[in-house]
């Protein structure tokens, strides 16, 4: 499981594509497509630069202020790792930061 | 005196040897005891090039198969895969080819990697083909055949490839195989007596169905894809609809179908996006596969290629 105070940020070995508004990431080292949904999309826009999930949240919170955060942070800790464990974003350490 | 014969033939008790091949390649297929799944293997096969071989050392058969009590056991020798650790022993003949039909399958995806390979149904309408992405028990294979019946061309009920270049739809030269039993009240008189006539091989769990030159295409024969349509069945009875489907969502159900694994994931992806562009997108809900066809037809087909019934 993921530390909410970490940072992540995109793996830059993913390519990223668009169609259609949908984004599909793709693994050429693991020869996987992975297409993401709104919300998973909205997430890897943040990754571009390192991000703690807890700013994620915070991010999501602002633009959806009918949404719970409670909820908005189980989803988004939840895609963050799942992303994570996907090889598509990595933990960025300090002297990264 | 003994002789030094080259390519000397040794015909086993009760072996034959089919080989198959197309584009400069071949399947080799040893059948030992069972006569009438000899036969079957070459019923469902359109456009290959078959010919029985004298059984040698020369070659390697890729598949052999012996009749052992009530089954029909075979291995692959070069992997040592065997029946029982991929599906179990077929009990019938048309399990057995069926078991044939997968690994031969996957024997073309290996040995043309230039190909992509999709588990979608194709169908051709019109100017083009339909590509009809697979998903559980949506229903293509009878969908297909249904098509076929009303004289549309069957391109693949379960696999088609796609040319390297071009992006056109190939035939793989396989005959539909349907699942049994059919879902009950989901077809009319016409078309189950358009299945009874054309059934080959079955068992309580498949039927192959035969098909004329002129609605199933062979091996090797290609045709643009015009339109890409994601199948839903459903239980309720009900008219069948067809919407306009986003380009992406269309890519998603071909990138879930693709069985392709030797090309870069970045090539796939911009093949199948230049397929998806290129074609329009919809999502498809019926009941019953006569409707399923009628809205199709209506969409795709040219005027002079429906029929008003069931055909011959």
């Amino acid at each position: 499981m993921i530390n909410t105070k970490d940072s992540y940020r995109r793996n830059r070995d993913i390519l990223q594509r668009e169609l259609d508004g949908e984004i599909f990431l793709i693994d050429d080292e693991l020869g996987k497509i992975h297409a993401l949904d709104p919300m998973a999309g909205g997430i890897w826009r943040l990754l571009e630069q390192p991000m703690t999930v807890y700013d994620i949240v915070a991010t999501f919170s602002a633009a959806f202020p009918d949404r719970k955060t409670k909820d908005l942070r189980r989803h988004v800790t939840r895609f963050v790792d799942d992303m994570r464990q996907n090889n598509l974003a990595v933990r960025v350490t300090t002297p990264e930061l | 005196m003994l002789q030094h014969v080259h390519n000397a033939s040794v015909f086993q008790t009760g072996t034959r040897r089919l080989k198959i091949g197309w584009d400069g390649a071949h399947w080799i297929v040893d059948v030992e005891g069972c006569e009438d799944l000899f036969a079957g293997l070459k019923t469902i096969l359109r456009g290959w090039n078959i010919a029985e071989q004298p059984v040698t050392g020369m070659a390697e058969p890729a598949m052999v198969f012996r009749k052992s009590g009530d089954t029909y056991d075979w291995i692959l020798p070069a992997g040592g895969m065997t029946a029982t650790n991929l599906f179990g022993k077929p009990e019938s003949i048309a399990s057995a080819v069926s078991d044939f039909h997968y690994l031969f399958n996957g024997w073309f995806t290996d040995r043309f990697r230039e190909y992509f390979t999709l588990h979608c149904a194709a169908v051709r309408l019109g100017d083009g083909v339909v590509l009809f992405p697979g998903g559980h028990r949506v229903g293509k294979s009878l969908l297909t055949v249904a098509l076929a019946a009303h004289g549309h061309m069957v391109f693949a009920d379960d696999v088609v490839a796609i040319e390297p270049a071009g992006g056109n739809a190939m035939a793989l030269g396989m005959l539909p195989r349907i699942r049994l039993p059919l879902p009950p009240q989901a077809i009319g008189v016409q078309l189950r007596d358009f299945l009874d006539r054309h059934a080959i091989l079955d068992d309580v769990e498949q039927q192959y169905l035969d098909l004329s030159e002129d609605r199933m295409a062979e091996v090797g024969r290609t045709s643009p894809i015009t339109a890409i349509v994601q199948l839903k069945r459903s239980n309720k009875t009900g008219p069948a609809s067809m919407d306009e489907q986003t380009n992406g969502a269309a890519m998603r159900a071909l990138i879930a179908q693709n069985y392709s694994t030797a090309m870069p994931a970045s090539s796939v992806f911009d093949h199948l996006s230049e397929i998806v562009s290129g074609a329009s997108c919809h999502c498809m809900t019926y009941h019953k596969v006569e409707d399923a066809v009628s809205v199709l037809e209506a969409a795709f087909a040219r005027r002079s290629d429906r029929q008003t019934g069931v055909g011959q």
